[in-house]
């Protein structure tokens, strides 16, 4: 009995962990890097993100996609999962910059966190697919 | 033999020797479990020397519970990274938190389960250790969400032992001495865990600049060699230190248990559930267990809340958020480095001002959370909220020592459990909620201020508690002791009676029924238990069958103690009930009511007809009516179909409650024939009844019980010549009928044999 759960709790790990290793980041690469907004600033509406990515030039390599309080795809993914409500949070741009949505006072939420925002932006290839696990990620507050 | 239980006998030499006997075992048993009465402690090292002992199970298990919240802080501080990683929203963050933080309180009682029979707690503790390091490991691994909830499980649930076995198995590891310091040093490096832990993932993912992966992978690297150091860990059985050395204090004899006692035990050893009820039975665990719902509003809601409060009231940004609580744990060690051996010295002296004292813990930090949130300074708001995260860390040690104290060490894994479910699981829903609404009507500073009313509260029924933990612990002295007792007289070859009811006191709620019951009933014996209507002679059936149980007192069935077994176990080792009134279905057929009996029991088809068969040959009637629903038997008719229990199951030990109620004497006289057939067999018999006539015409031995006591106890011939006590039953009949005789008056009392 204590072996076959042991066998099965092996099998499903072994199946949920299928294909580890491959493209995972275990260190920082830092091939995006958000210049603006600053972390944890407190910034005014509108808002443009800017940011560096050395190694990466679109639309040669592929291209950018941003992401306001929204979690990207995982590696491999394209954007087509992403519910229409939700996709005007989503830039998917060639240049280093783009113009942030409007932030709105989130009233269904209490304290600091009623204009607290975050962006992030990653890798797609040519196909639209995320490209790594390298992401460029910054939190910052919204001044009402 | 025979006892008038009323009139006090003169003094009487062999009574007090008994007495002073019980007093010195008492003392003994007490300074066994570590109530010395002395304040005096010996210094910690020195004790250890003394008895040879080492601090690698102190060490071991801190290290184990210290690398246990790696996995948990890791995924707090990084859940955002992982989540833009695996594509997920923070909802699911929530919901992989609330998963582990609900297998990590559940699973602390099937751990318990798992180390109640064996002492095994040390290879639990090594098993799941290495487990949740290389859940943390794995972490570091994962390729999904699916992926990343198993592993979240998984090290949730291989968590729950820091709760289930970690408190016991060092409780056992050491001489009552030294506990409450050896239980402090181990809270000690716990929270030294929750400062090195957040410290350990800025310095991997800030200098060493790792993503959240190599962090879980190195953090998993580190849970693995600290888990490789527990590997020396091993049980030093249930109660070494404690319930042994008393055993063995009893004769001055090391204690031991010989085949046939040990066999005696397994059969009526109890499980799981019955482990858990008996806990909540016990009050100082009730007290405890209620106190830390409470406390657990204290626990994570209040830290939670407590963040909101820097950045509304302080404006303090995250990094000194992080710093402040960094830092705020040196505070706790400090506390706990110096009232441990203060928290010793109280235990030593009495346990109930351990628990008082602890009490004033609570209270000082309660009023403190008030002080922060009011103070105008923030070095008042630093320094109150400081008092407060050290005494509530403080109190832990305090606590598990008292609680742990009076519980029997094999149900020790239960005990710590159970706390840990109403601290975190309990306490933790009731203070999100109770937090949650203050802080809607009047924010976050008056939702912290709305807390000390629910603080002090629990700080004052913590602090009752130390009125009962002395009772606790003398009846766990006094089981022990009894249990010792029988022991040794087994060995010597003593003829034990079957069933044998102790100082039995039983309430219904706070209305307590039994006050001080013994009752006893030899193989084969026929026993009558007469009394007036309320004396409590159902009751005590109950309680012999385990249908009621008792709040002190104990009931052994050959020796072995059956207080607390299930009803259903009862009767396979013997003991059936006939209950009072009329004891079948009535909706099911004569014949089904039968086959209910014996399958109720397991038993094969084969044993089941030939015990129906027997039935039908006892009682014609039945078997002529074997297709008719029972209700509509006559009462003569029903009672027979409930003595056929008797003949399917085969009882060793019958109780029949009212068996003559409301029948006609020729039927009384029917099935009194039967009972007598019954004993014939080898079955012992108890009978209640508020027939005096009917119940001493067939029995040896009888029992008179008035208002939850026992009046009289001898030969049945003896009673007859007791008016006084008879008298009771002829006026108690006569002037109010009994509600379960449904305004029939009783019997005439028309006493003959």
């Amino acid at each position: 009995m204590r072996r076959s759960l042991a066998i099965i709790a092996l099998g499903v790990l072994g199946s949920a962990l299928s294909g580890c290793g491959e493209g995972y980041l275990f260190r920082n690469d830092h091939r995006i890097v958000i210049d603006s907004p600053g972390s944890f600033s407190s910034v005014r509406q509108p808002l443009t993100v800017r940011w560096t990515a050395p190694d990466f030039s679109a639309p040669r390599d592929g291209r950018f996609a941003v992401f306001f309080d929204l979690a990207p795809p995982p590696p491999g993914q394209t954007l087509g999962d992403i519910p229409p409500l939700q996709k005007r949070f989503v830039r998917v741009v060639d240049s280093t910059h783009v113009e942030a949505p409007a932030f709105v006072h989130d009233t269904s939420s209490t304290g600091p966190l009623q204009d607290h925002h975050e962006v992030t932006v990653i890798l797609l290839d040519s196909s639209g697919r995320r490209i790594s696990e390298t992401a460029g990620y910054v939190e910052f507050d919204v001044s009402q | 033999m025979s006892a008038d239980i009323t009139t006090a006998a003169a003094p009487d030499p062999a009574v007090d020797e008994v007495a002073a006997t019980a007093s010195r075992l008492r003392e003994v048993g007490r300074e066994a479990l570590g109530v010395s009465g002395d304040a005096d402690t010996a210094p910690f090292r020195e004790t250890l020397r003394a008895h040879r002992l080492s601090v690698y199970p102190i060490v071991a298990l801190g290290l184990l519970v210290i690398v246990d919240q790696f996995h948990d802080y890791a995924f707090y501080i990084l859940a955002p990274d992982i989540s833009r990683t695996l594509g997920f929203s923070k909802v699911y963050v929530g919901l992989l938190a609330s998963f582990s933080a609900l297998a990590l309180t559940l699973a602390a009682l099937p751990l318990a389960w798992a180390v109640e029979k064996r002492p095994r707690r040390a290879l639990v503790a090594i098993v799941t250790g290495i487990t949740w390091s290389v859940m943390t490991l794995l972490t570091g691994f994962a390729g999904g969400l699916l992926a990343l909830t198993a592993l979240l499980v998984v090290d949730g649930v291989s968590s729950g032992s820091v709760r289930a076995v970690h408190p016991p198995l060092l409780t056992d590891s050491y001489p009552p001495s030294v506990r409450v310091r050896v239980l402090s040093r181990y809270q000690g490096l716990f929270i030294a865990g929750t400062m090195a832990s957040p410290l350990l993932v800025f310095l991997l993912t800030g200098p060493a600049d790792l993503t959240w992966r190599g962090t879980f992978v190195v953090l998993g690297v580190i849970c693995c060699a600290a888990s490789l150091v527990s590997l020396r860990l091993r049980d030093p059985g249930f109660g070494r230190w404690d319930s042994s050395r008393l055993r063995a204090a009893v004769h001055g004899t090391p204690a031991g248990t010989g085949a046939a006692a040990a066999a005696a035990e397994s059969e009526t050893a109890l499980g799981f559930f019955e482990i858990t009820r008996r806990l909540l039975l016990i009050p100082t665990m009730r007290r405890v267990l209620l106190s830390s719902a409470v406390l657990g509003l204290f626990n994570v809601p209040l830290n939670t809340f407590f963040i909101f409060f820097l950045v509304e009231r302080w404006h303090l940004d995250a990094p000194h958020r992080a710093l402040f609580f960094a830092l705020l744990p040196l505070a706790s060690i400090a506390l706990i480095v110096v009232q441990s051996r203060y928290g010793e010295r109280l235990f030593h002296t009495n346990p109930g001002r351990l628990f008082r004292f602890a009490g004033l813990l609570q209270l000082i930090g309660t009023a403190a959370v008030g002080l922060s949130a009011a103070s105008p300074w923030f070095a008042g708001m630093v320094g109150a909220f400081a008092v407060t995260t050290a005494t509530f860390a403080a109190l832990t040690p305090l606590v598990s020592t008292g609680y742990l104290s009076v519980v029997r060490p094999q149900m020790r894994p239960h005990a710590s459990a159970l706390f840990g479910i109403f601290l975190t699981g309990v306490g933790g829903i009731l203070g999100v909620l109770v937090l949650g609404s203050f802080a809607q009507h009047y924010g976050t500073v008056g939702a912290l201020i709305a807390t000390v009313p629910f603080g002090m509260l629990s700080a004052l029924v913590l602090a009752s508690t130390g009125r009962l933990v002395m009772r606790d612990l003398d009846r766990t002295v006094e089981e022990l002791v009894e249990e010792e007792e029988l022991r040794v007289l087994r060995e010597r070859g003593a003829r034990l009676p079957m069933l044998a009811c102790r100082h039995i006191d039983f309430a219904y709620d706070q209305l307590q029924v039994l006050f001080d019951v013994s009752f006893t009933v030899d193989d084969g014996e026929r026993v009558a238990l007469l009394g007036t209507n309320g004396a409590g002679k159902s009751t005590l059936l109950r309680v012999i069958s385990g249908l009621g149980l008792p709040s002190a007192g104990s009931v052994r069935f050959r020796g072995a103690d059956i207080t607390f077994l299930d009803a259903e176990r009862r009767v396979r080792l013997g003991i059936t009930q006939v209950p009072g009134g009329r004891a079948v279905f009535g909706p099911m057929t004569v014949i089904d009511n039968l086959l209910v009996f014996g399958h109720s029991l397991g038993r094969d088809r084969r044993t089941v007809d030939r015990g129906i068969e027997a039935s039908f040959a006892a009682f014609p009637r039945l078997a002529e009516r074997r297709h008719q629903p029972a209700a509509r038997l006559s009462g003569g008719e029903q009672q027979m179909l409930g003595l056929a229990k008797a003949l399917i199951l085969r009882p060793r030990l019958l109780l029949i409650d009212e068996l003559s109620l409301g029948l006609a004497p020729k039927v009384v006289s029917e099935l009194l024939g039967m009972v007598r057939i019954i004993n014939a067999s080898g079955t012992a018999i108890v009978l209640v009844e508020q027939s005096v006539n009917v119940a001493l015409s067939i029995v040896d031995h009888a029992y008179f019980m008035e208002k939850g006591e026992m009046r009289f106890d001898g030969r049945a011939a003896e009673l007859l010549a007791r008016p006084d006590l008879l008298r009771s039953v002829f006026l108690s009949g006569a002037a109010a009928p009994s509600p379960a005789s449904n305004g029939r008056t009783p019997h005439a009392v028309e006493v003959s044999r």
